[in-house]
């Protein structure tokens, strides 16, 4: 009878014993299963945090094409010559100097292009940001400084608008908040959303209509009516691009897309400079990307963007995640060696009498010994089974209480550091939430864990059975009586 | 056959308690020996450096000349050997069947039978035989392997009487009849008697070796002379209970 049959026949024969070492590496299984969907998780957990705040990519204008498609606008129209070409101005005045400036046309993001993109399988929705145009505020004030010279300043407010004002970039970073009202939504036309502290300093409520007209020709321009359909307030303040209080955060003034154009007295010349299209499912990430990059338009106009620059933060706030899995997976590995040790040396006690029969009968130690091995293999081979079964509910588990308890730290962190901000300067702290866990059981997992459980199995019974392997055949027989 | 020469055996961690004392002697085939002596004569120590179980601390211990050192231990025991313990020794979770393979490619099934067991015993498990049945078994398992030397240590220590003389008969045969040579230990003087040899251990020597077949070849003789001599039938009956009661 060879080592195989005899392992099977002890397997099978032996049902308590096989039973409890079953359970032990079955429970251990489970634990290095969830230790390694943890470390694969965890690397998931860092791209899904990436997706859930950035799951959506940014369409802006390459400062460094601009300037290419300048030199080639210049070029057409000639050397020393005024003329218009693509949105490109170059005209003498009277002194004989040359002036040059680019309109909406030159600068904005070709809605054609926004469109096709827009249609890409995989994006859910897009919105589109027009660049901050300054404007006269006819019929209220705006908030300023008054111990700063507004002489340099274009003593207007800014507007943007927005297709769908919740993309905005500062709503989605919770730098504002519409606290009255609503947000503006791309069925609306011609209304605004203004500043508490602009709706408090005018005495402005939700219904009322706020004018603006050109603020170079303050007199002169058309002037257009927007109705103020909500009130946002300040969380974090909105980062002025420009020096000035038409730049102010209190002074930016939400519109609908092609509001601002028209006091600018551009109208139906718009100058969008932000697209943002959301991706409708974040495990596509990737996927949605290569497909947008794969969309013919003309991209070396173009800076395609993830939306957000927070990935990286997140990236490193759950970095311990990793280490965190490391650590179980190491616990994890000793105790299951030591358990499985302690497990087989009781079991090898009652054993000795099997033992020192194989060693009369001639048997080697390490024959002996493969069929412990054989034993232990086959058994932790159905518990491995059963685990690799049961894994992908207990990874999920793990790692969700990983990442909440990660979370919580993180919270912890936040507050602390919170209080200990005095400088006035405000802190960029975005607040990150998790959309969720995908704990994947995959090939390799099942590859890494199943050689770990190998590993403790052999290193378990090899381990133990040194106290067989030391002693000689007469006192493992002089044990058996 | 097997053979020991001058071999001495203590315990390493007691070196001045000396188990055997250079003790030399030759086991032949065909003959079956018994073992005897009290409690710490050495008895199993002996038994345990035939088997190959342990090594001498001097001396040498050969098979047909060969030291058993030279095949390995392992080897030694597996070709040469096979040995019955006091308590069996099978393994609990076989059949006698499988308990038997586990000693040989030799016709499993027949030797049960040749031991006495039907099919459907032969089958069981084995801890569901009596103790005369798996003795039986074990030896069985014993002759699997077709060693030319079979060592018993107390084979009938838990046996009945009766069951203790069939398994002794079961020796015998195998020592005359298939030319083994049987080494026997036992603390029963009356179980000796019936193997052809007898060797006494006394302090790790070898005290008295009484070669029981000689002495049954000569009282024969003798009674055959007695037979012969003309005398009183009353004398002839003394000199007759004289040759059986003493020992030559």
């Amino acid at each position: 009878m060879n080592i195989f049959g005899l392992s099977i026949r002890s397997v099978l024969r032996k049902r308590a014993k096989t039973i409890l070492l079953m359970l032990i590496i079955f429970i251990t299984s489970v634990f290095i299963f969830a230790g390694w969907a943890c470390k694969s998780a965890s690397v998931q957990t860092q791209n899904e945090s990436k997706q859930a705040i950035g799951a959506s990519f940014r369409l802006e204008e390459n400062e460094a094409n601009r300037h290419v498609r300048m030199d080639k606008l210049v070029k057409q129209i000639g050397e020393g010559v005024g003329g218009s070409a693509g949105g490109y101005h170059t005209e003498q005045n009277e002194s004989g100097e040359w002036f040059t400036w680019t309109d909406n046309d030159f600068d904005t993001l070709l809605m054609e292009d926004i469109l096709r993109i827009a249609e890409v399988d995989g994006i859910k929705e897009y919105n589109i940001t027009t660049a901050n145009t300054v404007v006269n505020p006819v019929n209220f004030e705006r908030i300023e400084d008054k111990d700063v010279d507004q002489n340099s300043d274009q003593k207007g407010v800014s507007l943007r608008g927005n297709l769908r004002m919740e993309l905005d970039f500062d709503v989605q970073k919770g730098n504002i908040e519409v606290k009255e009202g609503r947000m503006i939504t791309p069925e609306d036309t011609d209304v605004c959303i203004i500043s508490r502290e602009i709706a408090d300093l005018n005495g402005l409520q939700v219904g009322d209509f706020l004018e603006f007209n050109n603020w170079k020709e303050r007199e002169t321009s058309t002037v257009y009516k927007a109705e103020v359909v909500g009130i946002y307030d300040s969380i974090s303040g909105i980062t002025p691009i420009m020096y000035g209080d038409s730049y102010r955060s209190e002074n930016i003034i939400f519109t609908d897309l092609s509001f601002p154009e028209k006091p600018e007295g551009n109208e139906g010349n718009p100058l969008y400079q932000y697209a943002t299209f959301v991706v409708e499912n974040v495990d596509e990430y990737e996927t949605v990307r290569k497909r947008i990059q794969a969309v013919d338009i003309g991209w070396e106009r173009y800076d395609f963007l993830d939306n957000t620059g927070m990935s990286d933060t997140m990236t490193e706030n759950f970095g311990e995640l990793e280490k965190m899995s490391s650590l179980i997976l190491i616990l994890v590995c000793i105790s299951g060696i030591i358990i499985i040790c302690l497990v087989f040396l009781f079991w090898l006690k009652g054993r000795v009498h099997e033992i020192g029969i194989y060693l009369s009968l001639g048997r080697t130690k390490c024959g002996i010994i493969m069929q412990m091995l054989l034993e232990g293999i086959l058994v932790g081979c159905v518990a491995f089974l059963i685990a690799a079964a049961a894994s992908p509910v207990v990874s999920k588990g793990v790692v969700e209480y990983l990442v909440d308890y990660q979370t919580k730290l993180q919270a912890e962190a936040e507050q602390l550091n919170a209080g200990m901000v005095s400088n006035g300067v405000i802190e960029d702290d975005r607040e990150a939430e998790i959309v969720g866990v995908t704990v994947e059981i995959s090939g390799d997992v099942i590859c890494l864990s199943g050689i770990s459980v190998l590993g403790i199995i052999m290193a378990a019974i090899t381990l133990s059975c040194i106290s067989v392997m030391v002693q000689k055949p007469k006192e493992i027989l002089s044990r058996m009586s | 056959m097997i053979e020991i020469k001058d071999v001495m055996y203590y315990y390493k961690s007691q070196r001045d308690k000396v188990i055997l004392k250079h003790i030399s002697y030759c086991f032949e085939q065909g003959k079956m020996y018994a073992v005897l002596g009290t409690s710490g004569s050495g008895k199993t120590t002996l038994l345990s450096l035939l088997a190959g179980l342990d090594v001498p601390v001097e001396g040498e211990i050969r098979v047909n000349g060969v030291n058993i050192m030279q095949k390995g231990l392992n080897g030694h025991r597996k070709e040469n050997i096979s040995l019955v313990f006091q308590n069996y020794n099978l393994i609990d979770y076989l059949t006698p069947v499988e308990n038997v393979r586990l000693g040989g490619k030799e016709d499993a099934m027949g030797l049960l039978r040749s031991m006495g067991l039907d099919e459907t015993q032969s089958r069981r498990n084995v801890m569901q035989l009596s103790g005369g049945q798996q003795q039986r078994v074990a030896i069985a398992r014993a002759l699997a392997s077709n060693a030319p030397v079979l060592l018993a240590d107390e084979p009938t220590g838990n046996l009945d009487e009766d069951t203790a003389n069939e398994i002794i008969a079961i020796f015998s045969e195998l020592a005359h009849e298939k030319n083994k040579c049987v080494i026997m230990v036992t603390h029963s003087k009356e179980l000796a008697q019936k193997a052809d040899v007898i060797l006494t251990l006394k302090k790790g020597t070898v005290a008295a070796t009484e070669d029981t077949a000689l002495d049954e070849r000569i009282r024969k003789g003798l009674r055959e002379q007695a037979e012969k001599f003309s005398a009183p039938d009353d004398l002839k009956d003394r000199i007759m209970s004289e040759i059986e009661r003493k020992s030559c």
